[in-house]
């Protein structure tokens, strides 16, 4: 079971042209939610090994950032390997349970993502209300608790 | 010549080493090999250098040679820039040559080792193939050599006259001026291997290059779509939340971008998207003559033209045709030849020595099925469907080996199996190797089928599916 946070639940947009997809944090904000944003694949694992979250709404495109290396991974494309990795306890510190909502501009990974068991596949373009309603289902079951 | 065809690291970072044997067109090779052989009566080899680099292996050549023979540093004596040179200067020669005397191969011996002359090829300053020939010092085992292939021609009456003609006469010994000559024949073909490299090369890169701008571009509108709707959509839902309610007219059009942006996502990019995958159109209209014939004269034809090169690699072609009248019905001759040599070829050349390759014909129903089977390295399951995709080429499990071959014969053998109205698959299935064969590789049976509609001119196609003919048993 995943521990409760506080009141508002909260969400970590991992993406990396966060700015041209700043609309989508203001809108989470307004529908209730708490926003951090993470733009590579490292800024991502530190916020998630610091900070509580209920809902990850994740890029599969992007860089692993920080000048970091991981063996046999690119880089520039280092998203799905955060999700592989996360899901095979590579990474300490790392919530076990934590829905994440696939947010993508490419189809390369649909396969992969399907053994995965991410909580929502959305593929850009995707419209605010998909975003909102899928986001709000995978943090349903702390929205459900008073 | 070659800053036309490349341009400096881009060679480097386009082409893994397996990714060379795409460049050259075995058949081509073959070709110009057999003519080159025939013309000056004597033999050519065809050498391919391996991804270790400092090892060679064989590709094709006038005398059976032995498969998958390594050719150690051969070339580290190659005078720096020339394109021709005495290879027997080469000093590994006396070490090589003990290594396959006329004792070990009696037959058949590895005459690269023993060349007065190699021509390396070249593709873009990275060396692709290496032609050997010539065989000045095989004079003095002549006696010994007549001797072995009349042996052989009584050990297999299939050889066909022609062959052992050949490989007697080309162990005659050249002259000098002969030598020279040969030098320049050589030389000349080496170039024409290099342009078929070349142009193959030249459509590999194109493929690619058209590929990635799909992508690339896929994304990027994925991208610019995505920033646009939701900026109008921001504006549309919430724009009163933020103090930006815009009038009902600028509401309106809002609403009509969104919707114009929807719909390209639901229409017409999810199309171009499936487009993207469809590869038919990569692949030249072919016309199709269909007329009545034996599909069993075919089939025949086929094994007679792959038991050469089959024998010399130790494997048999064993036809079975399991029908008890004449298989003949309506195709196209020509191009249904060409599915079964694309059949036969892979299944040769991904077969283990001292191996069968069955070919088996067999009338289901309304249906004929063709099936082609072998044993070797296989091809793992995920691989099944895509080896019928253009240039995919199965991985071999045994890393060391490098099979050459353009990845197109299956995707062709498919688009005509198909414009007949069959079907084309694959199984490979584990199936242990036969006990006369040395080390311990796993062996898979793979089995490639196709079916033919049974159909004669004054009829249509009939009816049922190509599958169910095949199951029901």
């Amino acid at each position: 079971m995943r521990e409760l946070s506080e009141a508002r639940p909260r969400v970590l947009f991992a993406e990396d042209e966060a700015e041209r997809n700043r609309r989508v944090v203001d809108v989470l904000r307004l529908e209730g939610f708490e926003v951090d944003v993470a733009s590579t694949v490292a800024e991502c694992v530190s916020r998630l090994r610091a900070g509580r979250y209920d809902v990850v709404l994740y890029d599969i495109m992007m860089p692993l950032g920080d000048g970091e290396t991981w063996e046999g991974i690119d880089p520039i494309d280092a998203g799905i390997a955060l999700l592989t990795k996360w899901r095979d306890g590579e990474l300490e510190g790392l919530p076990e349970e934590l829905p994440v909502v696939v947010l993508t501009g490419t189809t390369r990974h649909r396969e992969v993502l399907q053994t995965l068991g991410v909580a929502e596949y959305l593929e850009k373009p995707c419209g605010l209300r998909e975003v909102v309603k899928a986001v709000r289902a995978a943090a349903a079951p702390r929205e459900a608790t008073p | 010549m070659d800053d036309q065809f490349f341009h400096g690291e881009f060679w480097a970072e386009e082409f893994a080493p397996s990714q060379l044997s795409q460049l050259v067109d075995r058949r081509a090779v073959e070709l110009i090999e057999l003519g080159l052989s025939q013309e000056l009566q004597t033999a050519v080899a065809v050498m391919q250098p391996t991804s270790e680099g400092d090892t060679y292996e064989y590709v094709t050549g006038s005398h059976g040679l032995p498969h998958r023979a390594t050719f150690c540093q051969y070339l580290r004596s190659f005078p720096e820039g020339e394109r021709a040179c005495h290879a027997n200067d080469c000093r590994h020669y006396d070490r090589l040559r003990t290594l396959v005397g006329p004792d070990t191969e009696p037959y058949y011996p590895c005459h690269m080792y023993l060349a007065d002359l190699a021509v390396p090829v070249r593709v873009g300053g990275r060396l692709v193939a290496v032609l050997f020939t010539g065989q000045r010092r095989l004079a003095k085992w002549e006696e010994q050599i007549r001797q072995r292939v009349a042996e052989v021609g009584q050990e297999v009456p299939g050889l066909s006259t022609a062959t052992l003609k050949r490989h007697t006469r080309s162990i005659r010994p050249a002259t000098s001026a002969a030598l020279v000559e040969l030098r320049d024949r050589l030389v000349d073909a080496a170039a024409q291997i290099q342009q078929f490299a070349e142009q193959r090369y030249n459509l590999w890169v194109a493929f690619n290059a058209r590929e990635r701008l799909i992508a690339e571009g896929t994304h990027e509108l994925r991208a610019a779509l995505q920033a646009a709707l939701l900026e109008a959509e921001f504006l549309e839902l919430y724009g009163s939340d933020v103090g930006l309610a815009p009038p009902p007219e600028i509401a309106e059009a809002l609403e009509r971008i969104c919707g114009e942006i929807f719909r390209l996502r639901d229409r017409t990019l999810s199309r171009l998207l499936t487009a993207r995958s469809r590869f038919s159109e990569a692949i030249p209209a072919r016309e199709y003559k269909h007329q009545v014939h034996d599909l069993r004269l075919l089939l025949d034809e086929c094994v007679r033209l792959y038991h050469g090169v089959a024998r010399s690699r130790g494997i048999t072609i064993g036809l079975e045709i399991r029908a008890a009248a004449r298989l003949e019905f309506e195709f196209d001759w020509e191009s249904i030849r060409l599915v079964v040599s694309n059949l036969l070829d892979n299944a040769v050349k991904y077969s283990y020595t001292d191996t069968y390759v069955k070919v088996i014909a067999a009338r289901r129903d309304e249906w004929v099925v063709v099936s082609v089977e072998n044993m070797g390295t296989g091809i793992s399951p995920d691989e099944l469907a895509r080896v019928f995709e253009r240039f995919y080429r199965a991985r071999v499990r045994d890393a060391k080996r490098l099979i050459w071959g353009s990845g197109l014969g299956l995707t062709v053998a498919k688009e005509i199996v198909e414009a007949h109205g069959g079907r084309i698959w694959a199984e490979s299935v584990p199936g242990g190797r036969p006990e006369s064969a040395a080390g311990d590789l796993e062996g898979y049976k793979t089995t490639f089928h196709f079916t033919l509609p049974r159909r004669r001119k004054d009829e249509g196609v009939e009816r049922g599916t190509p599958e169910g003919a095949v199951r029901r048993r």
